[in-house]
């Protein structure tokens, strides 16, 4: 019985484990070496595991004028990104946060109904009222605009930020918003100098979770973007309508795409499971 | 109490984010409703027409439709249960202190912070003839130079399930991982005194206890599986024949792709609707029974 219990813990488990490492590591891997082999090297086939690292890849993605049919640089599609993710998250913060406050520790009507409806949003798929979306950005003028696109993520960070803020603040005693109350101080003020502060994982958590909606994004874009407001998945999806892809700037792009989320991962480690559910599960 | 001496009232604090919502959603929902009354194509010159349901009819009554719907809830289906089952298998595995554990939990959020496109384009290169590593891999096993990983069935399902399972797979051993570790400790505790084995503590306490994860899992795995798109946009565009013609791809082809038959991919959408909202309902309903006890 020892025995059989050592050689479980001694040898399949970590054999699993790697297994499990090599499956999650080997396209990742692949992609990264990929984007540092030069316009020559991308293609040899069966696809050398050595070669002279080059940033052809990266000169391609960053200095090259042009992506693919659009024209545009590189540098354009992460400002669109970065400014499309940023703002749209911006004032789903400002509508969500108090949303999260009055389900958390005010006194209203229906606070279930009103947190599951904000928790249907996160359940649709965005393609099904894209179309319609569509029509009245048209009919406004704001289809393939970034004010229109930031419209609409919106709507898409509004889950996570309503869930996770109310999951932190709900963390907070409501003595302390009873004691803050006694003392004289309104809803706005508990809510700006007192549960705020005591809360900024979650803000940072939800904020962040709300930016990878719109970063990580391709249909929103795909569909009610335009040229002007063109994103970088978007963009890369332009670059395989040519007919040789040059999958070293892909990747390149793919690399420099990947960074920011990374770092975020690496701060929120500890949040992940939480973020992940919505503050379902802790 | 005394008198309440708080500025604004408890519900202005919800309001606008409601009204933002109505908007956005709610008024389009409508209008997606509206859209799918009519016979109404995007271009070709012929004004839209009022039908009443016949768009409804159509859709119901189409093998197309029927056999999209099939697909999306099928493999949605076996995919949750796929990746629930193997989930917390690799949950229970890395449920341990060590450092090889605690650096596969690590690599495993690696996927999920990727943008899903990006993940869509690595797969395209790793299986793409000619020029991908799996490919050539596949190549000196079966000698197959030009394996069809996308081009036939049942294979193009294989495919999007290894796709699917690298990229959400993480998700359901993360989720699991933080259930097993907020579990009480007390049942653990009782079982290991009273000398039960492994498996029946697993059989009879974790499991049973993992239950409102569990319920979580399957929520969002078979609603995030409904949205699959940019998977056939990039890599089968609805192929082979119509045998990745997903419910999503399907509303876009019909609406926006050379039919842009806007009043019939209106009622697709709304049927879709209707069913992601009965099923995402009911299981909100069951965790909320759960989490009221």
């Amino acid at each position: 019985m020892i025995l059989k219990k050592s050689l479980a813990s001694r040898i399949i488990i970590p054999v699993c484990m790697m297994l499990l490492l090599i499956w999650i590591f080997f396209p990742i891997y692949f992609m990264f070496i990929s984007a540092f082999k030069n316009n020559v090297e991308i293609f040899s086939y069966p696809p050398d595991l050595l070669f002279k690292p080059s940033i052809e890849g990266f000169v391609n993605a960053l200095l090259a004028p042009a992506s693919g049919q659009t024209g545009r640089e590189w540098g354009e599609h992460f400002m669109n990104s970065a400014v499309l993710s940023i703002s749209s998250t911006a004032i789903a913060l400002l509508l969500g946060v108090p949303v999260a406050f009055a389900l958390s520790h005010l006194k209203i009507k229906n606070k279930d109904r009103t947190a599951f409806s904000f928790l249907t949003i996160r359940m649709l798929p965005a393609i099904a009222i894209l179309l319609p979306l569509y029509l009245m950005l048209q009919s406004v003028g704001l289809l393939s605009t970034h004010a229109g696109l930031i419209m609409v993520y919106v709507i898409f960070g509004l889950p996570w930020i309503v869930w996770l803020m109310r999951s932190f603040l709900e963390a907070i005693p409501h003595e302390v918003y009873e004691a803050a109350q006694v003392d004289g101080a309104s809803n706005s003020r508990i809510l700006l100098t007192i549960l705020l502060p005591a809360s900024k994982s979650g803000l940072l958590v939800s904020g962040v979770f709300s930016i990878l909606e719109a970063w990580n994004d391709f249909v929103v874009a795909f569909i009610v973007g335009g040229p002007n407001t063109m994103t970088v998945p978007v963009a890369l999806g332009t670059l395989l309508s040519e007919r040789i892809a040059l999958w070293n700037t892909v990747f390149a792009v793919g690399v420099l795409n990947c960074i920011p989320a990374l770092i975020i991962m690496i701060i929120m480690r500890k949040h992940w499971a939480r973020a992940l559910t919505l503050g379902m599960v802790a | 109490m005394a008198t309440k001496r708080s500025g604004l009232p408890p519900t202005l604090y919800i309001l606008p984010a409601i009204f933002y919502v109505f908007i956005l959603t709610i008024f389009p929902f409508g209008y997606l409703i509206y859209m799918s009354l009519f016979n109404w194509h995007l271009y070709g010159g012929v004004a839209a027409a009022f039908i009443g349901l016949e768009n409804f009819v159509a859709a119901v009554s189409d093998p197309g439709f029927q056999k999209s719907i099939a697909l999306t809830v099928g493999y949605g289906a076996f995919l949750t249960v796929a990746e629930l089952v193997l989930g917390v298998g690799v949950a229970l595995l890395l449920h341990r202190e060590s450092r090889l554990a605690s650096a596969v939990r690590m690599g495993m959020m690696l996927p999920l912070v990727m943008t899903p496109f990006l993940i869509f384009m690595q797969w395209k290169y790793l299986l793409t003839p000619g020029t991908g590593p799996v490919s050539y891999v596949f190549q000196t096993l079966t000698g197959d130079p030009y394996f069809a990983f996308f081009s036939a069935v049942p294979n193009v399902y294989l495919t999007f399930l290894a796709i699917d399972m690298w990229q959400w797979l993480p998700f359901v051993v993360v989720v699991a991982l933080a259930g097993l570790s907020s579990m009480p400790r007390e049942p653990l505790e009782a079982a290991e005194i009273d000398g039960a084995s492994y498996w029946t503590t697993l059989r009879y306490i974790t499991l049973p206890l993992l239950r409102p994860t569990v319920i979580v899992i399957v929520l969002f795995r078979l609603i995030d599986s409904f949205k699959t798109f940019e998977s056939v946009y990039l890599l089968t565009g609805g192929g082979p024949g119509t045998a990745t013609n997903f419910t999503s791809w399907l509303i876009f082809k019909t609406g926006l792709g050379i039919v842009q038959n806007i009043g019939l991919s209106s009622a697709y959408a709304v049927l879709f609707l209707i069913l992601i909202l009965a099923i995402s309902w009911t299981a909100m309903f069951a965790m909320h029974k759960i989490r009221g006890k």
